[in-house]
């Protein structure tokens, strides 16, 4: 009982480390700098794993720890209202965001919410009502805050054409 | 189904790319579409800042996991036990339903008093003359050697020129040399199919005890490798125990025993198939 216990728990590490990549890449949607996302990631896996009894093993193990993030940078939202709504989204205040694309700062500053519908719905496939769920709002707020972030991203593309021309 | 007549026709488009509209109103809009070159237009600025947006995102999960993030996942405390109600002896009388009087509580305070003496004084008296218990002997060495390996680990795997005492081309001297020296026979495992490139091998000591080590590098050029060690005299009858991971800082230790040795698979504790390897090579060995 106990060794099925210990080895549940190295298969959950071991699932939350495959995560890893994707999920920072959505904490970064929530934190917009890398080093916030990071610290978020960690708490939130540090959560998933404490209160790994109460995750049902049906459940989709992403959507759960996607939730998880959620939920605790919204708590830290509310702790440090100032950072969470404002400054965090300057593109000034951010720290080491990737330069490997040069659209990352501009998507990751767009108005808050709606990176995170971009990535969860456009970029990893999700439906509408999964963003929903993990996001906690209703679909009628992805739908639109989906296509709010893609006409937008085609705007910032238009504008950098033309600023080349 | 969402029912977006009455939202803007961005939203109701958006929704169309994402197959996300009522099959009659995917209807209308294609009608739409096919007559209206604003709304093309509008349609074709929807998927372009889907494409392109995809593709910022995309090379986001190219980056590199920072070391310290993984290993303190792999570190973090599993879930406490929820600890079950306090047990107290009112809560106990309480529970059985028992209210001594005041003489039968100082009698049976006095009868618990002999048999807890009683029973201290025979323990007490038999470990005096007492050995330590074989398992007691067994357990202590287990988390040293594993210290020492890594402490090994941490030295050797940085050697670029000096990795190995004896390189991988004299592969049948290295199964004779640790074969005699450590005193457990094996084979050489190859690894080649997970991804690993055998090197050479080494003579360690730990505990005090000869321990042979098989050396390879992955794709990454990441040292990875495999310790073994005669089990001891002391503890005969050690049962065969399946892998047990242990991380000792950005170190990675993979161990399981059989009866007559101990064994360790080890490496950078970020390398997720450590475990694989370590299954692997339990059953070339």
């Amino acid at each position: 009982m106990h060794e099925t216990a210990v080895s549940d728990m190295d298969d959950l590490r071991r699932s939350l480390v495959g995560l890893l990549p994707k999920l920072r890449r959505f904490a970064m949607t929530l934190a917009c700098d890398a080093a916030d996302a990071d610290a978020l990631v960690l708490q939130a896996c540090e959560r998933a794993i404490a209160k790994s009894p109460m995750h049902e093993s049906e459940a989709r193990l992403d959507e759960w720890i996607y939730t998880l993030t959620r939920t605790l940078w919204a708590e830290e939202a509310r702790k440090r209202p100032p950072r969470a709504t404002q400054a965090s989204h300057d593109p000034a205040s951010r720290e080491r965001i990737s330069s490997a694309h040069p659209l990352h700062e501009t998507i990751l500053s767009m108005p808050e919410g709606l990176a995170s519908v971009f990535v969860l719905v456009n970029v990893e496939g999700r439906s509408y009502g999964e963003a929903a769920g993990i996001l906690g709002i209703p679909v009628a707020t992805v739908t639109a805050r989906l296509s709010a972030a893609r006409l937008k991203m085609a705007m910032i593309v238009a504008e950098e054409e033309a600023r080349r021309a | 189904m969402q029912d977006l007549r009455k939202q803007p026709l961005e939203v109701r488009l958006s929704a169309l790319l994402d197959g996300e509209v009522a099959q009659d109103e995917q209807q209308e809009l294609e009608r739409l579409l096919s007559t209206n070159g604003d709304a093309r237009d509008l349609f074709e600025r929807l998927k372009r800042g889907s494409e392109t947006g995809t593709a910022a995102m995309d090379e986001l999960v190219k980056e590199p996991v920072p070391l310290a993030l993984v290993r303190a996942i792999k570190q973090a405390p599993p879930p406490r036990e929820k600890p079950g109600p306090r047990l107290t002896l009112k809560s106990l009388l309480r529970t059985i339903r028992i209210a001594p009087t005041g003489p039968q509580a100082l009698a049976a305070g006095l009868f618990l008093f002999l048999v807890g003496g009683g029973i201290g004084y025979l323990l007490g008296a038999q470990a005096t003359g007492a050995a330590l218990a074989p398992q007691a002997l067994a357990a202590l060495p287990a988390k040293s050697w594993l210290d020492d390996i890594a402490a090994y680990h941490r030295v050797y795997s940085r050697q670029q020129r000096h990795l190995a005492e004896v390189p991988a081309s004299d592969a049948d001297h290295i199964v004779e040399w640790l074969t005699e020296s450590v005193g457990v026979s094996f084979a050489l495992p190859d690894l080649t199919g997970e991804g690993l490139q055998f090197r050479g091998a080494r003579l360690l000591v730990a505990e005090g005890k000869p321990v042979g080590e098989l050396l390879y590098r992955n794709d990454d050029d990441d040292v990875i490798a495999i310790c073994f060690m005669k089990a001891s005299n002391k503890a005969p009858g050690t049962k065969t125990q399946g892998l047990d991971e242990t991380i000792r800082d950005d170190i990675g230790l993979i161990s399981w025993t059989r009866p007559n040795a101990s064994y360790v698979v080890v490496g950078p504790s970020s390398e997720a198939t450590l475990t694989q390897i370590a299954e692997k090579a339990s059953s070339l060995l």
